[in-house]
């Protein structure tokens, strides 16, 4: 079974690479690339790929709107964000939005395939400025806040561990528990991550309303 | 100030159902029309209760005072509103207040605002709640329940047991039966004449005549009974709602008729006239009634999201808004300009695809899922299954000459309707199961757009264009024919297709110049096509050639699902991903041909009352024109209907208030100062904005312009506070305007000095330092200039020192990160280049390359980082430093633990600062990976209690070192000079402790306050 993968980015050259990467790769299926946004929004919701690569910086609508609707169809599509630097504030705002994790553009090819697949298989990477990021996150009280949506205990300390510079492989040997349940946290933490900014989101759209 | 345009109250002026056609041909109405129309749904009503800044839910008074600010009367203190914040002013803030139980207001002619308080005391505000003073009571301390003021300028007031006073004199009229245990009176009315009239429970209606109270008789002797209100008309004369009617009295005699009373035996607690001449009533157990002239009333309650049922005010702004004080909360109506119109069943919760008006006046909704709609006459008719229509998703609906109607669906292809049965087309391809577009030719031919191509039906017999040039045509999703007789037609990813008269077809896409292969929407007009793109942009064909406008030059979406003329053809409307908007023709011209800037367009979107600013698109009438200017639009959440007859862009420019003034977040100056002195030194400083706007107040825009430092106008969006990060010492003048959402600007706007105090070294001894520096430069250089004043000029140099210092500093970056790596890629690609002869090299020199980008690109990241103002704090440069260590630990093959504070207070930071804090550390980590031959590094990093200081501490576990001997001699004592160097430039100190053999910790000590500006060059 191949994993199907598609693409937006506005830079051609740069979509052009990762895309002859992956079509020259026999177990992933590239459904198509995107140079817009807005044109791969219908096509990619019709497409229904199991990853999406999407670009941080775009001009028009930017990438990190782009997943919240592409994943408010596609809630079991990965999303994977391209960006040059490793803005951590984009980067958060695309976890929040849906994204499940991202990658340098300067990522060399065979990184980059192995990356898709791990995504694919579950993996889920977190660096220790975003694991700040959501753990201020989580700190700050969410208005409409979804039973269940707070981080557990295991959740909070992973979370911590992270921020703290800790490897997933010292986390786990710390914990006492295997490298897959650590990436099988962060994935819940990202779950969790989007759930709360959408109903944030949905509770701020309320209170404009009134 | 020039009278404003009030926006016509249209949601409430037409009729609650609308004509469904000009022509009601009554007609071939089947036994299974159901009665029902399509009706609007309830207005959008915004209301606010003490969680939203509502000082007490119970509101007995609302009322816009002409400097724009709505006014509030509660009994937990008089509540200011500017459409956003609720400023509440108790006894606290005005004195004068005897408490905080506010029972009346009134504005007089003069524009001063009248407080009635349940004591009885009378207060007048002034300056929008600056100051107030108490009139001299002479009246008994009863509370005020109403203050009105007659034409004459004098001033009168209701007290709760009845009595009627003059404020001037305290001449009083005492009520019949005076009685503070019972009181009756319950209105108190002054009209355009001046005569005063008290209308109490027991049906009557007294005026004031002179001296005394005198009941009124009507002169043609009409017993008045159930009188249950009287309130003075804007056109002159009383608005009476007696005998069951409400009518107007004027000159002796009834002028105006609305008719019954919708409710006659509920009580009625407040009555208000708009501008337009729509009354609205505020009727126990009922709600608020509207009643328009010549249209059924129309009622809001609780269940469209009216505060409460017992309405004690009713009063309306000048944006046309209207304003109802309730027991339970704040209600306002804003008027709408698209009204979501839905049958009973509202669409079955699917959305809406296209909209049909048939020849006999019908129309016809293709809905996603809920099948076909059919309206005529106050009847609805849905088709589905039962008719015949097996499948519910139907995208495209058409009449033909013969009076058949086509229906394609997206699943069973074409159907058929006649006579309130539907079949499957005959002769229809199956394997065209997508039919999405729908087109009666002039000559009579129908033509369909599909899945696998376009289809023409000529004379029963299906001809198919499926490909051209062994291209598949692909899936066409809509049609149009021009007046040469072609029929165009959009594909989803193919383009764009002609086939003319003989039949030849062909296709249009990048090659060609058309930018989007995704076409949505075709409108030829005047030899020209207009094409709607999905995705990218909106674009014109004439003489061969595209040209494209899109959300680059201000096009509000690059998705354009519909494009419609208007009647005259003057404006075309467009409906889309972003909302409906209309574009004058000329507009567009002058932007696609002349290359002018687009002028914005008129937009239409959620505050509108649009569900959802995302239209339905990708199928051939996703929205409709009416000759009476109705514009339907379909989209997911239902079919929005805009009567553009009424539109008008809303001319009531905000008026805008500077609200504060704060310097390092502390609040140094409040809404009625008009100077901010800021303090010697480096400081934020942050001015607080309202606009006051009660329409739209998410999309007033702001700028700003800080004459003294630069005189454009800067544009902060919807922002509602200004942020300098650093003002050098100087006399500003800030200037504040807004505009309303459809881009009325007040230029007036608001004003405030700023003055940025110099420190001591910045005055006269230093400043003479440089004024002598300056002229000697000046001197060897041009005399050009006449220097207007010494300290201007010694701002101006500050300033551009700053500048020039960072400028430096971001150019010896770029040298020194970016030109060495660069230069080192042009030498190995040089040589990698020179022996491409040989695999095993070049997979080395390429090896190289690739480490040489990585650098470049790390070190590229560092400028762009050190360079970008967005990361101007302590956070991000906490952040920022936390990951660089994990990074280059990590691939040096080092443990990094980090020790962080989570939470960071806001703290400012200088490029410069973090510039210098970030190589010191990179210095430091270096040291520990090059050195030391630790396997772990832990860095550390805290602010002190008051933010005055960041420490971060840098520790391994190698083999340490004497920080003494290394200072004092060696090669890697400059790295550690070096860290002095740099930690000194920041006003801080660097510390070491280590030893041989028992690891080494590195605290750096930097102060987050400099005393003064490190910009500043030393003199």
């Amino acid at each position: 079974m191949k994993t199907t993968v598609a693409i937006i980015e506005d830079d051609p050259e740069t979509r052009r690479l990762i895309a002859d990467w992956l079509r020259a790769t026999s177990d992933i299926a590239l459904l198509g690339d995107f140079p817009q946004p807005d044109a791969a929004i219908p096509a990619v919701l019709e497409l229904r790929p199991e990853i999406v690569l999407c670009d941080i910086n775009m001009p028009g609508m930017n990438g990190i709107e782009c997943v919240r609707r592409l994943k408010a169809g596609l809630p079991d599509t990965q999303f994977v964000m391209l960006t040059v630097f490793g803005d951590v504030d984009h980067i958060f705002d695309a976890l929040a939005a849906g994204a499940s994790g991202y990658l340098l553009k300067s990522t060399p090819g065979e990184e980059l395939v192995a990356a898709i697949r791990e995504v694919r298989a579950g993996g889920s990477p977190m660096t220790s400025d975003v694991a700040r990021k959501v753990v201020q996150s989580f700190r700050r009280p969410a208005p409409a806040e979804p039973p269940g949506m707070a981080l557990s205990e295991r959740e909070r300390r992973v979370l911590e561990l992270l921020a703290a510079g800790h490897l997933y492989k010292e986390i786990a040997d710390q914990l006492g528990i295997s490298v897959t349940t650590v990436n099988t946290y962060i994935r819940r933490i990202y779950e969790k991550l989007h759930v709360r900014s959408r109903s944030q989101a949905v509770a701020l759209f309320f209170q404009g309303q009134r | 100030m020039p009278r404003a345009f009030v926006l016509v109250f249209f949601l409430l002026l037409v009729a609650s159902r609308v004509p469904l056609a000009g022509q009601t041909r009554a007609a071939n109405a089947s036994a299974d029309d159901a009665p029902g129309a399509l009706v609007r749904l309830p207005p959008v009503v915004t209301s606010w209760y003490r969680e939203d800044g509502l000082p007490q839910n119970a509101v007995a008074a609302v009322r816009q005072t002409r400097d724009g600010y709505l006014w509030l009367a509660t009994y937990n203190g008089l509540a200011r509103f500017d459409g956003v914040a609720f400023k509440v002013f108790g006894q606290r803030e005005l004195p004068a207040l005897t408490g905080n139980r506010i029972t009346a207001l009134c504005e007089d002619a003069r524009g001063r605002l009248w407080v009635g308080e349940e004591t009885g005391n009378v207060v007048v505000v002034h300056e929008a709640g600056r100051s107030a003073e108490a009139v001299p009571r002479r009246w008994p301390r009863e509370a005020v329940v109403a203050i009105r003021e007659t034409p004459s300028g004098e001033m009168l007031l209701l007290l709760a047991h009845d009595e009627l006073v003059r404020v001037e004199d305290g001449k009083a009229w005492k009520f019949e039966q005076t009685d503070r245990h019972n009181p009756t009176v319950l209105n108190l009315a002054v009209d355009r004449d001046g005569d005063v009239w008290l209308q109490d429970k027991k049906d009557r209606l007294v005026r004031r005549d002179g001296d005394r109270l005198a009941p009124w008789v009507m002169p043609d002797g009409e017993a008045l009974t159930q009188i249950s209100f009287a309130e003075p008309s804007r056109q002159g004369g009383l608005w009476i709602i007696a005998n069951r009617r409400i009518r107007r009295w004027l000159d002796g005699r009834w002028v105006e008729d609305r008719g019954e009373c919708p409710h006659p035996e509920q009580y009625v607690s407040a009555f208000h006239e708009l501008a337009d001449g729509t009354l609205a009533l505020g009727v126990l157990d009922v709600g608020l009634l509207l009643l328009a002239p010549g249209s059924p009333p129309r009622q809001v309650d609780a269940r469209a999201g009216l505060a409460g049922d017992w309405i004690t005010s009713l009063s309306s702004d000048r944006e046309g808004n209207l304003w109802a004080g309730t027991s339970v909360g704040l209600t306002s109506l804003r008027p709408r300009r698209v009204e979501m119109m839905s049958p009973p069943d509202a669409w079955g919760n699917k959305g809406v695809l296209a909209v049909e008006r048939a020849p006999d006046g019908a129309l016809w909704v293709g809905t996603e899922g809920a099948g076909l709609y059919r309206f005529f006459n106050d009847t609805i008719r849905r088709y589905g299954e039962a008719e015949g229509l097996t499948k519910p998703y139907v995208w495209a609906v058409k009449h033909d000459a013969a009076g058949d109607v086509w229906v394609g669906t997206w699943g069973q292809g074409l159907f058929r309707g006649r006579e309130d049965r539907f079949e499957p087309a005959p002769g229809w391809d199956a394997a065209a199961v997508a039919v999405t577009a729908l087109l009666v030719a002039k000559n009579g031919d129908l033509l369909a757009g599909t899945n696998r191509g376009l289809a023409r039906l000529r004379d029963g017999r299906w001809t198919w264009w499926r490909e051209s040039g062994g291209q598949p045509v692909g899936h066409v999703r809509v049609i149009a024919e021009d007046t040469e007789g072609n029929v165009w037609f959009g594909t989803a990813g193919r383009g764009l297709g002609r086939i003319d008269a003989r039949g030849e077809l062909r296709l249009f896409g990048a090659a060609d110049g058309l930018p989007g292969l995704y076409v949505w929407s075709l409108l030829p007009l005047d030899g020209d096509l207009w094409i709607g793109t999905a995705g990218a942009g909106l674009v014109r064909h004439r003489a061969g050639r595209f040209d494209v406008l899109t959300t680059r030059e201000g096009l509000p979406s690059d998705t354009i699902c519909g494009i419609i003329p208007d009647a005259y053809s003057d404006h075309l409307w467009f409906s889309s991903f972003s909302g409906v908007f209309a574009l004058a023709r000329q507009d567009l011209a002058a932007c696609m041909t002349l290359r002018r800037p687009l002028a914005p367009p008129f937009l239409l979107d959620r505050g509108d009352g649009l569900a959802t600013i995302e239209c339905a698109g990708g199928m051939q009438q996703p929205a409709l024109y009416e000759p009476d200017g109705g514009l339907w639009v379909a989209s997911s959440k239902g079919l929005a209907h805009i009567d553009t007859t009424r539109l008008r862009r809303q001319t009531v420019s905000p008026p805008v208030f500077i609200q504060a003034g704060l310097v390092d977040d502390a609040p140094l100056i409040g809404e009625w100062d008009r100077e901010l002195r800021v303090p010697p030194g480096r400081h934020r400083v942050e001015i607080r904005l309202a606009a006051l706007n009660f329409s739209a107040p998410k999309k007033v825009r702001f700028r700003y312009r800080l004459a003294g430092l630069e005189d454009d106008w800067v544009d902060i969006g919807h922002q509602r506070s200004i942020h300098f990060t650093y003002l050098p010492p100087g006399d500003y003048r800030l200037h504040v305007a807004a505009s309303n959402r459809d881009g009325y600007w007040n230029e007036i706007g608001d004003q405030l000095r700023i003055v940025a105090l110099p420190a001591l070294w910045q005055t006269w001894p230093a400043r003479a330092a440089a004024v002598v520096l300056a002229a000697a430069l000046l001197a060897g250089l041009v005399r050009a200039r006449v220097l207007r004043s010494a300290r201007l000029r010694m701002v101006e140099l500050e300033r551009r020192h700053a500048v020039e210092r960072e400028r430096t500093r971001i150019a010896q970056d770029l040298h020194d990160d970016l030109g060495v790596s660069l230069t080192r890629l042009h030498l190995l690609s040089q040589t990698a280049q020179a022996g491409a002869g040989d695999p095993a090299a070049t997979r080395v020199h390429l090896a190289g390359i690739r480490a040489v980008a990585v650098d470049i690109t790390r070190a590229m990241d560092e400028v762009v980082w050190a360079a970008n103002p967005r990361h101007d704090t302590l956070e991000s440069l906490v952040a920022y430093l936390a990951r660089f260590a994990q990074e280059f630990l990590g691939a040096a093959g080092l443990r990094c633990r980090l020790d962080l504070p989570l939470e960071i207070p806001e703290v400012p930071l200088t490029a410069e600062f973090r510039h210098n804090l970030f190589l010191a550390c990179k210095e430091s980590l270096h040291n520990a990976v090059r050195h030391s031959g630790a396997a772990e590094v832990r860095l550390a990093l805290r602010c002190d209690p008051d933010a005055r200081e960041l420490i971060v501490t840098i520790a391994d576990d190698g083999r340490g070192f004497d920080p003494e001997a290394m200072l004092s001699g060696g090669a890697r004592g400059n790295g550690l000079r070096n860290l002095v160097q740099r930690l000194r430039a920041l006003g801080g100190r660097v510390e070491w402790k280590s030893a041989p053999g028992r690891g080494a910790v590195v605290t750096l000590r930097a102060p987050l306050a400099p005393p003064d500006v490190p910009g500043f060059p030393s003199l």
